[in-house]
């Protein structure tokens, strides 16, 4: 996979490397794609919570939604 | 990497439980093991549910369909694909996901009776559950 360069602080190169170590990884790349798939998941956790809530506030069941 | 086409019934089930066969698919497709796709129908019935049924504001449904890890496909593409998909399936409302899967030749996960099976399509289709059985076994 081709490479590219982002530019980033000292301070945050700093704690890159202490939690790709932290973490095992091998790259900070490798430690990056971990940081965005927990990111994804945190972002569809929050659409699931707003949906329950939704949900719950309103008289409907998940059943009448899937007409 | 595994392709599945969702419908909005796998959409809905993951959102209301994470933990279900249909969010373990959305996780999938998260951590990048699988590529979901739908067509835009799906995300126009999901839209128009979760604002008029569940009064979303338009901020709340931007960041829901950000959140969904779905490539949504334009009628353009599987237009030529649609009086095939109409002539497979009963519900005339399903027919773009049976086209959807035409076109990408990825199958239909659905929890949807009307999609199993399908007779008269080269559509091969999964309930949530088997689909996830597969994933995992694969």
């Amino acid at each position: 996979m081709a490479a590219t360069t982002v530019s980033v602080s000292e301070e945050t190169r700093r704690e890159l490397m202490g939690l790709k170590h932290e973490r095992g990884k091998g790259s900070v790349d490798e430690l990056l794609q971990d940081l965005l798939v927990e990111y994804r998941k945190m972002r569809f956790h929050e659409a699931a919570g707003l949906f329950r809530e939704r949900l719950s506030e309103s008289d409907l069941d998940v059943e009448d939604l899937i007409e | 990497m595994t392709e599945l086409v969702v419908d909005t019934n796998v959409l809905f089930s993951a959102l209301y439980d994470p933990e279900s066969p249909p969010g373990r698919i959305v996780e999938f497709a998260l951590e990048g093991t699988v590529e979901l796709y739908a067509p835009e129908t799906v995300r126009a019935e999901l839209r128009d549910v979760l604002v008029r049924k569940l009064d979303y504001t338009k901020d709340e449904w931007s960041e829901t369909k950000q959140a969904l890890p779905v490539e949504w496909i334009d009628e353009p593409v599987y237009e030529g694909e649609i009086e095939e998909a109409r002539s497979a399936i009963a519900d005339e409302d399903d027919a773009p996901v049976v086209a959807a899967s035409l076109v990408t030749g990825a199958p239909v996960v659905s929890g949807d009776g009307d999609f199993h099976p399908l007779e008269e399509a080269a559509v091969e289709t999964y309930r949530p559950r088997a689909s996830v059985d597969e994933i995992d076994g694969g």
